[in-house]
């Protein structure tokens, strides 16, 4: 099997001494060509720093990440970065946002040529009417659409989208996924995309890797997503497969993490023996004290423990 | 889509900070009349009343203090104060009239009187061709005069040769060695024309046109035409010395129909004596010749009786510009292209520098302390320091800028070079960490990261800046001007505190408004570029 990008064994710590903090703990991953790779995790479980590796933005504290056997060492074009907050260049309009990648990217290109390849892109996200727009006229939708029309005209051999959807409302959310979707299926590039959102996982992607929660978080067993394609959503909610996957993903996620024991303490409480008055009954001025009962519960509390 | 561009109008309106009138226009439009009213009486009526109630308070409490020059004056003083410096323009310009009809006056009357010096006018002052320029061009067209000559004698005969060896002959008997290379070139054309020649002798005798005749190859034709060619050079050399001869002519002639001035058309005497380009085209000569005869007179020769007479003749024709005082439009004048000027010369620091301490951070580190110092020091610190150093380095017979104007602007520079490069330092330094990442992932260079990302980035920050430093440089000027006497408002204030009349407060405050004014104007001049190159 061919890999497009391999994590060896990938750690990183941030900081030094008491100060460290452990983010990413033997990370271990395989992406084929062509394939579209979900990785979901809690906010704040380190997706953001692990897309960064594969993107050359961070170096691994531990463990190798290669493309294609060569270890990654700086940024590439080759590796489109799609940011949560679309990192679009405010006083650019959505046309030269795209050319000036586009440019950089393909500089030995005609201008005819690089014309056609930015206006196809363009229409690729359906944006033609706003060639002319800054990023501040457009919403937070459309502007996302910028950020992806410009990572795919850098004709990148893997696409890397950092919670691409996460800051946008559930509507637009439902049909950028479906752009999204669109667009893989006409270009099938590689993708890795991060989520914190499970349906939206397995509604794009092949294969889905649960991420523990940090610190020191690391991949769980990735899920193979077998179902059908085109995948629709109203129907996928009532697919049984589609639910026993996500039963998977979410039961993986929300099971301590493995490092952790529990204990159990049973322990009985008594709560006060006082109930509340009764606002509904009729007032006397006797009723405080006469219709109280006695209340005896037993609580029990749970303690985790780190060994 | 006339709707679309109304709205874009009035976007516009706001952008130059002209948003006060934005609600008169969509009032006439009858847009929610309540909201625009409102907006007229807090844009617009409530600046003006507090205005007026200034302008009340300021006559009622003026009149109660009394100083050494009279009661402090109220608006009317200032207003009528402002007026007189209307009038004194005007006045001005009377007076520059006037000058320049008494100047009128002496010149005809010079004239009248001395013209008839001009009759001895000494014919060798090849006058109005004394410029070097001019004499260049002569000496060039002399040369090439002569070597026309030379290649039309040349022409003439190998023309005339009746063979082949006799035409070599003849240029290689050629004595000067430039003359041996021409007469080689000549030999090397004209030759095959030659054989041409003979060889259709008949047919040219039958046909003028010879240029057209059958039979003639690439070459023959080519060295047609470069005899062609040198004819024309030989004629436009030839044109250009009689040119010389004429203007030669021209001028001794002119000279000589002034001495006959007395008689000359109302209209050219008049010209002659009220247009100082017309006054120096006499001046030129008559001064050669005035130097010449004290020239004689000084190696002994004879003295010229009319000497007085010409030197009289001479002084009228002399240029003279009408120099008044400078007027309060000409002062503000000044004002404005000082500040400008030291303005430019901190923004050309202060960009660049800016940059640099926003990309690296160990430059900042180490320009931080003497921008920290620095940037507290006040203009009255400045300007000794300054005006020593300026008088000492600039030094210069002609110079290009008064002294006093550049103390003030390298004043005005230095104090308002620091806002700009803080806030430049600034702007680079906290570029938006996306950006860079864009610019990491896109492999952009150095260079190209710059210009693309890091700049743009930092427009809205240098721009506040640029506004700070002009706003800065404002302020400093007025107190530069005052000490460095340099011809401005600062400097009118004080002549207007020197002198001490009843107008002084009155003057002194007008000063203050057209201060207060010009420097409002220039604010909202840079807050609305500030506005075009923002992009939130």
């Amino acid at each position: 099997m061919d890999s497009l990008i391999t994590l060896k064994n990938v750690s990183k710590h941030y900081g030094q001494g008491h100060q460290r903090t452990d983010v990413l703990q033997e990370i271990n991953l395989d992406i084929r060509e062509g394939e579209f790779v979900a990785i979901v995790g809690y906010s704040g479980a380190g997706k953001t720093t692990l897309i960064s590796l594969i993107a050359g933005l961070l170096k691994p504290s531990s463990g190798q990440v290669l493309q294609k056997g060569d270890p990654i060492t700086e940024p590439d074009p080759s590796r489109a970065l799609v940011f949560q907050n679309y990192s679009l260049l405010p006083w650019l309009n959505v046309w030269d946002n795209i050319s000036l990648a586009v440019n950089q990217v393909f500089p030995a290109w005609t201008n005819q040529k690089r014309k056609e390849h930015i206006q196809r892109y363009i229409e690729m996200v359906n944006l033609a009417p706003a060639i002319q727009k800054r990023p501040s006229e457009l919403s937070g939708g459309m502007r996302q659409r910028v950020a992806l029309a410009r990572a795919l005209a850098m004709d990148p051999s893997v696409l890397l989208l950092d919670e691409p959807l996460g800051a946008l409302d559930a509507l637009t959310r439902a049909n950028l996924q479906e752009e999204i979707a669109r667009i893989w299926s006409e270009n099938k590039k590689t993708v890795i995309l991060i989520t914190n959102d499970v349906d939206e996982g397995i509604l794009l992607a092949d294969r889905v890797i649960p991420l523990t929660r940090g610190p020191g978080a690391t991949l769980g067993p990735s899920i193979q997503v077998n179902l059908a394609r085109p995948r629709n959503r109203k129907t996928l909610n009532h697919d049984e497969a589609f639910k026993l996957l996500r039963q998977r993903v979410i039961d993986f996620l929300m099971k301590k993490s493995h490092s952790k024991h529990t204990a159990t303490i049973r322990k009985t409480f008594v709560l006060p023996n006082i109930l509340p008055d009764d606002l509904d009954a009729p007032r006397t001025f006797q009723s405080g004290k006469s219709n109280s009962v006695r209340r005896e519960e037993l609580k029990h509390e749970r303690l985790e423990v780190e060994i | 889509m006339k709707d679309e561009a109304f709205y874009r109008w009035i976007i516009f309106l706001k952008k130059i900070r002209f948003g006060w009138l934005a609600p008169f226009f969509l009032l006439l439009k009858g847009e929610s009349p309540r909201d625009q009213l409102k907006a007229i009486f807090h844009g617009v009526a409530l600046p003006l009343i507090s205005v007026l109630v200034f302008f009340w308070l300021w006559d009622l409490t003026s009149r109660q203090i009394v100083t050494k020059f009279g009661t402090v004056p109220g608006p009317k003083q200032v207003w009528s104060a402002w007026k007189g410096l209307g009038n004194e323009k005007r006045l001005e310009n009377i007076k520059e009239k006037e000058h320049a009809h008494r100047v009128r006056q002496k010149r005809l009357k010079s004239m009248d009187r001395y013209a008839s010096v001009l009759e001895d006018f000494p014919g060798e002052i090849e006058s109005g061709l004394t410029s070097p320029a001019v004499e260049a061009a002569m000496n060039q067209a002399t040369e090439l005069f002569e070597r026309a000559n030379e290649l039309m004698q040349i022409y003439n005969r190998v023309s005339v040769a009746a063979s082949l060896d006799e035409a070599k002959s003849t240029a290689e008997g050629l004595q000067f060695a430039e003359s041996k290379e021409l007469a080689g070139n000549i030999i090397a054309k004209v030759v095959p024309m030659e054989i041409a020649y003979r060889n259709h002798e008949e047919a040219y005798r039958a046909d003028p046109k010879w240029n057209t005749l059958p039979g003639d190859t690439d070459a023959e034709s080519n060295a047609k035409m470069d005899l062609n060619r040198s004819e024309s050079r030989i004629l436009a050399a030839e044109k250009v010395a009689l040119l010389i001869e004429r203007q030669k002519m021209t001028t001794q002639s002119t000279l000589k129909a002034f001495s006959l001035i007395s008689s000359l058309p109302k209209g050219m005497r008049d010209h002659l004596a009220s247009s100082d380009r017309a006054a120096a085209t006499m001046y030129v000569p008559l001064k050669q010749w005035y130097e010449k005869v004290l020239a004689e007179e000084a190696t002994g020769g004879a003295k010229y009786k009319n000497k007085v007479k010409l030197k009289m003749l001479l002084k009228a024709f002399e240029n003279k510009v009408y120099t008044g005082k400078d007027t309060y439009v000409s002062q503000i004048y000044t004002s404005l292209t000082t500040v400008f000027f030291g303005f430019i010369i901190a923004s050309v620091i202060a960009i660049p520098l800016g940059l640099l301490c926003g990309l690296n951070e160990g430059i900042n580190n180490a320009m931080n302390p003497i921008i920290q110092i620095f940037k507290p020091v006040s203009p009255l610190a400045w300007l000794p320091i300054v005006m020593i150093v300026v008088g000492a380095v600039y030094v210069s017979d002609d110079p290009m800028f008064e002294i006093s104007f550049l103390n003030s602007a390298i004043t005005v520079a230095l104090c308002s070079l620091w806002p700009t490069l803080v806030n430049t330092a600034l702007g680079v330094s906290t570029t938006n960490k996306d950006y860079l990442n864009v610019a990491l992932v896109l492999k952009l260079g150095w260079f190209k990261k710059i210009t693309k990302i890091i700049i743009p980035a930092a427009m809205p920050l240098i721009f506040t800046g640029l506004r700070l430093s002009l706003g800065v440089g404002w302020m400093v000027l007025i107190a530069a001007e005052m000490l460095a006497q340099n011809p401005g408002l600062g400097k009118f204030v004080w002549d207007m505190f020197q002198n001490g009349s009843s107008e002084t407060l009155s003057m002194i405050m007008v000063a203050v408004f057209t201060i207060g004014i010009i420097g409002f104007m220039l604010d909202t001049i840079m807050l609305s570029l500030q506005e075009f190159v923002s992009f939130e």
